[in-house]
């Protein structure tokens, strides 16, 4: 949930502070998946189990 | 729906000849030294009135645009440049304007390069639209061969070349001042503003550039009047626009509707209707690849005009509307849009340079769950 | 002017300048990486942000004009976010490491993450790596460190006028580099780790040598040219370490050749660090009560129309002063400074100066070079014309050897014929300078030392009086000297007296006894066998090696002392560290064995003989300043233009980087020649 919160910063950061449009244009559809699937990025982080080592898995 | 006979791309299909004689035939090429007749500013004031604004993303007013070139020189040319870089994910509208209206760029270049006073236009056509360029080229020969540009163009009194240039392929040279420098033979990285192109552009001269649905969509609107394209649309988002729908529908396609149209309009009535059905819809983005993405919610109702979408805090960039179902997974669709931003940096300033590959890196950990 | 307000503070501020330099003006220091003074505004390191009333962005206070009443704020909390953000983006591939970087102590970088660092990093991802290509002997690169402000680009591209750096791939994999491995071909590429604002360009001799806040830090004047570079001599202990220029915008900006700044390490080679006897033909160790004595009792035998002096190129004033006065209380009058035999009419200060001043340069409009090639001989002078050719609607022609001066030049011819053809108006270039408001020449030294010298001289001068280079506020005559001490001897008039002979006789056997200040760029081999050679100087050159007495002198570093520049501007140096061994400054040597002869010399100590020097030499009063000399109501010098003759201008130096024995004796130098004159460096060996 951290990485989601730190991502946002990092697109604020990035937009509006460029030569040209690129930086906006790089950061927006990030910030829109933020806006607009927030409950989806935030299930997905929350379901995240790390892969069981092998060893474990066969038992 | 739009009105068959109020389209300004009558061929945009492609069911009709693209020549010249073809495009004759369809009114291009009509008059056209009349048009040029009326004078440099009542032409710059009736695409004013039109409420044309420029078809390339930024939404700019493409009148106000060319008034900003300077009436008189000061020893410098002026020169147009037509931004045919067309990159952004999703989008292919000039792609067809440039196979199958090709005669529309052509007058329009004229018409726009008479109206700021340049008799040079260059365009700059992606290096990957290889048989769009051939085709372009083609035509560009045609219009010469029928005295239509090159001294005294159309006969209208006023010299006018047109140079086709293709690019290496770059995201960034789709960005005004970055496309110049390329254009230039540099390494495409836009330039500070100001100076804006307006004053020193093309190597330091005035320079206007202009996407290819501006231009060639201003003949049309020359010839049937400001009035009868400002009635079209909604109010300061007037006039027609080719709208690029792909992704999960059933017939993928681009349409020339009204602005202002309902998205949900677009899709089931043009697109052939989201695939397996409107409830099976997860997401749009609206403008081309760097458009915020909407949910299904904000679909329902969205108009598809510049001043609705920004209310959305999204934008209708290049009209490319990229559909897609339940079966997306949107999330990975974004983190692709990163990587393809990651790669399309020009390394020039800071936080793009940098930035965009920490945000493809966290997009990684963020797909996967890792975050 | 423009009024605008910065943080409160109103300041006027002339149209078209950037909000950055309002800001400056009014006290407000904005951070920057790429941003600098003398280079193209790029705009892309984004650190100078700034917020402006009314704009909706920050915006890059470096590329952003002022306009009036414009609202500035340079230090909101929306800034310092801004400027957080930027921080952070730099650092995330920037590597940690810091306490093996030459740049720790002076790196921009590391001040700026004072203010705006964060105190641990957020970025887990992998970190950038980059290769770290060769640029040849100078440069080391570690472009890991990059930041990719691209001022090393833009150095190299505009004020070096050596294309050879550029950037290559995008995003995040963009690479500062030469395309093609190389070594940097530019006479100026040391200044490329001065304007580096991190570590990925260091110098690569003092590679791990000291950290800035080890050394003591001395200002200077260069003597490897005859520019008079202003200069920072960085010491630790005894040893110099390194050199750096200072700032002086009428002379070198800020910048310095390479070989004035990579000579150092040969400071500490090849040094005469005591005194020497020959006995039975062979260089003996000695003590300076043994070489007094052997020195004076040789004079004292002698006649003293049969001693002769020659001062070299790299001499303080003082020192050739004190020699000066000696022999005259000797009553020799055979003294000169002209070892490499220029005999032209040095009777006006304006006959051999560089009159239209480096500054100067900027204001002229049309230019003819003769015999010179100011990229070797004045590499940073050479900047300054090239800084006037980029500024548009100027032209230059060149007389002598075609060279690639960084600006297009019109070759004229290769000898004194072409000034005739100028004169006479047969060569087109003529129309040029007649078309000139401000034309200028630059008559180089080399073309004197020939034995047409005088001819060319007036030549040259009838040329620049021709051509409306000679007015009231313009003088257009130049003489462009490589050595340092030139000038300085000149202006003391260290040249025969009455009946005194020049460099060439005394060579030839018209002295028995021949005293040699530093004096190593004549030919030994002319020296007549008879001939007892006194070689007082620091370095065991081509002279010590015939020398019969050696005097171990002080190198530039090592003694106070006044140079004079090719403009005529008095510039003084000062001691940064204490001669090797038992060396010696020099004038102290002249002091001691004027005494031990009898005629000691009136000055107990140095500022008594700067003193002496200051009133003898009203000249020598004003130091630093230089006040322009008027061009119009003068006299031409001696010499029949006429008289010149058609030999070809040959090149001064075979190369640019071992030109005296100071960079002969330099590694560094000796590494950049097998770089860049492989068949040199092979002769060599």
């Amino acid at each position: 949930m951290t990485d989601i919160a730190l991502m946002e910063q990092v697109t604020t950061q990035v937009a509006g502070h460029t030569i040209c449009a690129f930086g906006d244009a790089a950061a927006w559809p990030i910030q829109g998946l933020m806006r607009a699937f927030r409950p989806l990025v935030e299930q997905r982080a929350t379901d995240y189990k790390p892969a069981q080592p092998l060893a474990q898995a066969a038992e | 729906m739009l009105n068959d006979a109020d389209r300004i791309y009558q061929n945009l299909y492609g069911q009709q000849d693209w020549h010249l004689s073809g495009a004759r035939a369809r009114g291009d090429w009509n008059a056209t030294a009349d048009i040029l007749a009326r004078g440099r500013d009542a032409i710059i004031e009736e695409v004013k009135a039109s409420g044309l604004r420029g078809r390339g993303g930024a939404g700019f007013p493409t009148g106000m645009k060319w008034s900003f070139m300077p009436k008189q020189s000061d020893g410098r040319p002026s020169y147009l440049v037509v931004n045919a870089d067309e990159s952004e994910p999703g989008t292919c509208k000039d792609r067809d304007i440039i196979r199958h209206e090709p005669h529309k760029l052509i007058e329009g270049s004229l018409i726009a390069g008479f109206a700021m006073g340049a008799h040079t236009a260059f365009i700059y056509i992606r290096g990957e639209y290889y048989n769009e360029a051939a085709r372009l080229q083609a035509a560009i020969e045609e219009a010469y061969a029928a005295g239509l540009l090159g001294k005294n163009a159309a006969g209208s009194g006023w010299d006018f070349d047109l140079v086709l240039h293709r690019g290496a392929g770059a995201y960034i040279c789709g960005e005004e001042s970055a496309l110049l420098e390329s254009l230039e033979g540099k390494k495409g990285m836009p330039r500070m503003k100001p100076p804006f192109p307006a004053a020193m552009g093309l190597y330091g001269c005035p320079t206007t550039v202009n996407n290819v649905e501006s231009i060639a969509g201003v003949p049309t609107i020359l010839r049937r009047g400001a009035a009868w394209f400002s009635a079209l649309g909604r109010p300061k988002n007037a006039g027609t626009k080719i709208f690029c729908i792909s992704g999960h529908v059933n017939r993928p396609c681009n349409v020339e509707e009204e602005l202002g149209t309902p998205l949900k309009d677009l899709i089931e009535k043009h697109a052939g209707g989201v695939r397996g059905g409107w409830d099976n819809l997860q997401a749009v983005i609206p403008g081309g690849a760097s458009m915020p993405i909407l949910n299904k919610e904000m679909c329902e109702t969205q108009l598809m005009d510049f001043d609705s979408l920004a209310a959305v805090r999204s934008g209708l960039g290049s009209g490319a509307i990229i559909v897609m179902d339940k079966s997306a997974d949107v999330v990975k669709a974004i983190w692709r849009l990163s990587k393809f931003f990651k790669h399309e940096s020009c390394g020039q300033c800071t936080p793009c340079r940098e930035g965009t590959g920490w945000m493809m890196r966290m997009m990684d950990r963020i797909v996967q769950g890792k975050a | 002017m423009a009024k605008v307000t910065v943080d409160g503070i109103e300041v006027e501020i002339a149209n078209g300048s950037s909000v950055l330099q309002a800001a400056e003006a009014a006290g407000k220091e904005i951070p920057r990486f790429c941003y600098h003074e003398r280079l193209s505004v790029a705009g892309n390191c984004r650190m100078c942000l700034v917020e402006i009333e009314k704009v909706p962005k920050p915006v890059a206070s470096c590329g952003q004009p002022v306009a009036d009443g414009m609202v500035i704020f340079t230090d909101t909390e929306n800034v310092r976010k801004s400027r957080r953000g930027v921080m952070e983006f730099l650092l995330i591939n920037h590597p940690l490491d810091c306490p093996i970087c030459d740049q720790g102590g002076e790196c921009d970088l590391q001040d700026e993450a004072v203010s705006y660092g964060r105190d641990t990093s957020r970025y887990e991802e992998g970190k950038r790596a980059a290769a770290q290509p060769d640029w040849g002997p100078l440069v080391k690169t570690t472009m890991t460190r990059c930041i990719h402000c691209t001022r090393c680009i833009r150095f190299s591209t505009e004020i070096a006028g050596v294309p050879e750096l550029g950037a290559t791939m995008r995003g995040e994999n963009m690479q500062v580099g030469t395309y093609v491995d190389k070594a940097l071909s530019s006479e100026l590429s040391g200044n490329l780790i001065d304007l580096c604002p991190v570590g990925a360009l260091t110098s690569k001799p003092y590679a791990y040598t000291a950290r800035s806040w080890e050394l003591r830090k001395t200002d200077s004047v260069d003597v490897l040219d005859a520019v008079g570079a202003n200069i920072r001599i960085d010491a630790r202990g005894a040893e110099v370490l390194r050199i750096l220029p200072r700032l002086n915008d009428d002379v070198n900006e800020e910048w310095l050749g390479d070989k004035s700044r990579f000579s150092v390490d040969g400071l500490k080679r090849r040094r005469l660090d005591r005194p020497w006897l020959r006995e039975n033909g062979k260089l003996r160790a000695a003590s300076w009560e043994e070489v007094f004595a052997g020195v004076t009792n040789k004079i004292k035998a002698s006649k003293p129309e049969r001693l002769g002096a020659i001062a070299g190129d790299l001499v303080d004033v003082e020192s050739m002063l004190a020699l000066k006065e000696m022999f005259t209380s000797l009553g020799s009058p055979n003294l000169d400074c002209r070892q490499d035999g220029a005999v032209f009419d040095a009777s006006q200060r304006g006959f051999y100066l560089f009159n239209t001043t480096i500054a100067g340069i900027e204001e002229a409009d049309a230019l003819v070079i003769i015999g010179s090639n100011p990229r070797h001989e004045a590499p940073v002078l050479n900047a300054r014309i090239r800084k006037r050719w980029l500024a548009g609607h100027f032209e230059a022609g060149l007389i002598g050897v075609p060279h690639d001066l960084t600006y297009p030049t019109t070759h004229i011819g290769s000898g004194p014929d072409a000034i005739t053809a100028l004169l006479d108006g047969t060569h087109p270039f003529a129309e040029v300078l007649k078309a000139a408001k401000k034309p200028m020449l630059i008559l180089g030294a080399g073309a004197l030392a020939r034995p047409d010298g005088a001819a060319i001289h007036a030549a040259a001068w009838k040329l620049a009086a021709q051509f409306n280079m000679l007015n009231d506020d313009w003088h257009g005559f130049n003489v462009l000297h490589h050595a340092a001490a030139r000038t300085g001897a000149l202006d003391i008039g260290f040249l025969p007296g009455p009946g005194g002979k020049p460099t060439a006789q005394m060579l030839a056997g018209g002295v028995d006894i021949l005293w040699l200040l530093g004096a190593d760029a004549l030919d030994t081999q002319a020296i007549g066998a008879d001939t007892f050679v006194i070689y007082q100087g620091h370095h065991g050159d081509a002279a010590a090696a015939r020398a019969d007495v050696i005097l171990p002198g002080a190198a530039y570093t090592e003694k106070d002392g006044t140079y004079v520049n090719t403009e005529g501007r008095v510039q003084q140096g000062f001691l940064a560290v204490k001669p090797p061994g038992d060396a010696r400054e020099d004038w102290r040597i002249l002091r001691a064995i004027s005494a031990y002869m009898g005629h000691a010399l009136r000055y107990d100590t140095f500022q008594e003989l700067r003193a002496h020097l200051a009133q003898t030499y009203p000249a020598f009063a004003l130091t630093g300043e230089l006040r322009r000399l008027a061009g119009a109501n003068l006299a031409a010098p001696a010499g029949d233009p006429a008289a010149v003759s058609a030999a070809p201008f040959e090149p001064v130096f075979d190369n640019y980087y071992q030109t005296d024995p100071i960079s002969r004796a330099s590694p560094t130098m000796a590494a950049c020649v097998e770089a860049h004159y492989p068949n040199l460096a092979e002769a060599a060996q």
